[in-house]
């Protein structure tokens, strides 16, 4: 393939992050001990769905450091409290059905889950 | 520059909406940054990536999409209406529905950039209509993030994410058009976005009065297969600002 020249492009995707998004590294998480919260986008079956990862968590680990969070509407990015909130108690996160990406970049582990998959049995 | 050889790199860069792009150089980036000249508000970070872009890598978009520079004042007063927070424009590009953003554009500006407002005004036929449309959502996949799959996790998709902008009818328009309920000095041009589904068209060559006309647009909307959703939302359209003077 022909080489393109970048200098003579601009760049489409190209901008700046907002000022307060600052990146951290990821830390790896020990599931079998770390706090992790348990996130639900407050719909149908959520809650559910987060309250069997627990219980299934259970049987492996304590669940005292394992909290349940919901962002009020679905329909609507979680509110940046709930995330500086998750970001700084808990070393992962995981969410019924979305994704906080912002919670990625502050060095908390997330993982997506949908109504087939379960969370990763700790190692 | 080799057209083919860009759409190939762009299609490996995650830049492309399928369908093939103008070559975004710097020149040409230069002509459509002049036409905002004097626009200096700065733009919100666009979700769900979070980016606050360039002039420049807007009017690349602009470009790719095969936009006239006399284009980009409407397509960035779109870009505002939907960065307006009762857009929601996260939750409308992160969503499982099919919704695209709709750019309705009203004022004299409609003839003056040859936007289609009546027949077919939808569909195929029009640069503007096509181009305009094509412009936002690039640069709702390359700014704000929103690549299928990925940060937009739309079910099944719709047509009407590729383009879907019109001209506002205004001269047929037995009410009032936008343009009159903007500020009362008569904006050149007011963009209208909402992020809504592909139009569902009603169509009764039966009926000989209102009442039978009436039925039938009753039923068709009684009969679509509702949108269920267990959250309030916010927010449905969002007007945006005319566009600067030259």
């Amino acid at each position: 393939m022909e080489e393109i020249e970048h200098a003579y492009l601009s760049i489409p995707s190209f901008g700046t992050s907002a000022a307060s998004a600052a990146k951290v590294a990821l830390q790896p998480v020990n599931w079998a001990t770390d706090p992790i919260a348990l996130i639900s986008n407050s719909k149908p079956n959520a809650r559910e769905l987060l309250e069997g990862v627990r219980a299934k968590l259970g049987a492996h680990r304590p669940v005292d450091n394992i909290h349940f969070h919901a962002k009020n509407s679905a329909s609507q990015p979680a509110p940046k409290e709930l995330i500086a909130q998750v970001a700084q108690n808990y070393k992962a996160a995981l969410v019924a059905i979305s994704v906080i990406e912002e919670a990625v970049h502050r060095g908390v582990s997330t993982t997506a889950s949908n109504s087939r998959s379960s969370a990763s049995p700790p190692t | 520059m080799d057209v083919e050889a860009f759409n190939e790199y762009a299609t490996e860069q995650g830049w492309s909406d399928g369908m093939p792009l103008f070559v975004p150089t710097e020149a040409k980036v230069a002509k459509f940054v002049e036409t905002v000249r004097g626009d200096n508000r700065p733009y919100a970070p666009v979700p769900p990536r979070q980016i606050v872009p360039t002039m420049q890598a807007l009017a690349a978009n602009a470009v790719m999409a095969g936009c006239k520079p006399e284009y980009f004042p409407v397509v960035t007063a779109a870009l505002r209406g939907v960065l307006d927070p009762d857009y929601n424009l996260h939750g409308t590009l992160a969503t499982t529905h099919s919704c695209a953003p709709m750019v309705m554009v009203s004022g004299p500006i409609r003839h003056e950039l040859n936007i289609n407002c009546g027949s077919n005004c939808f569909g195929q036929g029009r640069q503007a209509n096509a181009t305009i449309g094509r412009a936002l959502g690039l640069m709702l996949l390359n700014v704000a993030g929103a690549k299928p799959g990925e940060m937009d996790r739309s079910t099944q998709g719709n047509p009407a994410k590729f383009t879907f902008c019109f001209g506002e009818n205004e001269e047929e328009n037995p009410g009032r058009p936008i343009t009159c309920s903007a500020a009362s000095r008569r904006p050149t041009a007011v963009v209208t976005v909402m992020s809504g589904e592909g139009p569902h068209n009603l169509n009764d060559h039966g009926s000989t009065t209102g009442d039978g006309l009436l039925t039938t647009f009753a039923g068709g909307m009684a009969n679509r297969a509702p949108t269920r959703s267990t959250a309030r939302a916010r927010c449905s359209s969002s007007s945006a600002p005319s566009m600067p003077p030259p």
